[in-house]
């Protein structure tokens, strides 16, 4: 899987688009352009309203703009699927809701490994 | 080498009077960062922290600079620039040497910095409200040049 340069490419895109980081503060309505700077930097956790008002600010979705906190999550799921699919596979006879819940995850599996 | 959702990730520091310009590419059609950065207290060490830490952000596979040995520029440059080779040794991070008459093949028929920025310019549309006016003969060189200097340094490393 190729991985992302940046772990974040919101500077990429504010620069991109002309715009201060005062002038992102503002269009965001955070709270100074301090926190847009640290969310620049990754040294600020990002908030779901934050992320949803950069995706929407930028029209680039959020996974694209914060490919390193996605790539976290990702992992995160991929190992939940894996234990989860585990504890299935020892539940012994396979009911058509545990099926279900098989394919499914071995569709997610395959999906975020691509 | 790793490989970036884009390409290869490249960093050029080109040394300027008061910092370094700097540009950071994701193979040869992404500019994914570029810019001047002014040191207060112009001592090498303050300049090369500054470096490091671009390249802290951006943990790139190249560092291009410019080539020190076939160039006319100051002490001062020339001393900065073989700084940040250490600083890449010390990475273990691969260094491109660009001359300058390596960017202008590159760029050919484009030949002067002027036409080279203005290449540069129409290839990345968010790089036209940094170009510099038209120099003149009694003018210095606009400081932003540098940043121009920076991408063509970048772009001719990856198109070796």
């Amino acid at each position: 899987m190729l991985k992302a340069f940046l772990s974040t490419y919101l500077r990429t895109y504010r620069k991109r688009s002309g715009l201060s980081q005062k002038e992102v503060a503002t269009l965001i309505a955070a709270i100074s352009s301090t926190t847009v700077s640290r969310h620049e930097a990754g040294n600020r956790a990002l908030s779901l309203a934050d992320a949803f008002a950069y995706e929407a600010l930028f029209g680039v979705p959020a996974s694209a703009l914060f490919p390193g906190e996605y790539e976290k999550a990702r992992s995160r799921v991929e190992a939940g699927a894996i234990s989860l699919l585990g504890k299935l596979a020892q539940a012994g006879e396979e009911t058509s809701a545990i099926r279900q819940k098989r394919l499914f995850l071995e569709a997610l599996i395959r999906r975020v490994r691509t | 080498m790793k490989h970036h959702m884009f390409g290869v990730g490249v960093v050029a520091i080109d040394p300027t009077t008061r910092g370094f310009a700097y540009a950071v590419l994701e193979g040869k059609k992404n500019l994914v960062d570029w810019g001047l950065i002014h040191v207060l207290l112009r001592s090498d060490k303050n300049i090369l922290s500054r470096v490091e830490e671009i390249l802290d952000r951006t943990l790139p596979d190249l560092l291009v600079i410019e080539d020190g040995r076939c160039t006319r520029r100051r002490e001062r440059a020339r001393r900065l620039i073989k700084g940040i080779e250490c600083i890449a040794k010390h990475r273990k991070l691969q260094v491109v040497r660009i001359s300058r008459a390596q960017v202008q093949d590159a760029f050919c028929p484009a030949v002067t910095k002027q036409q080279i920025a203005e290449a540069l310019a129409r290839a990345f549309p968010e790089l036209v409200p940094r170009l510099p006016r038209i120099r003149k003969a009694w003018m210095c060189e606009d400081e932003r040049m540098n940043i121009f200097d920076a991408v063509s340094l970048a772009l001719t490393a990856l198109s070796k």
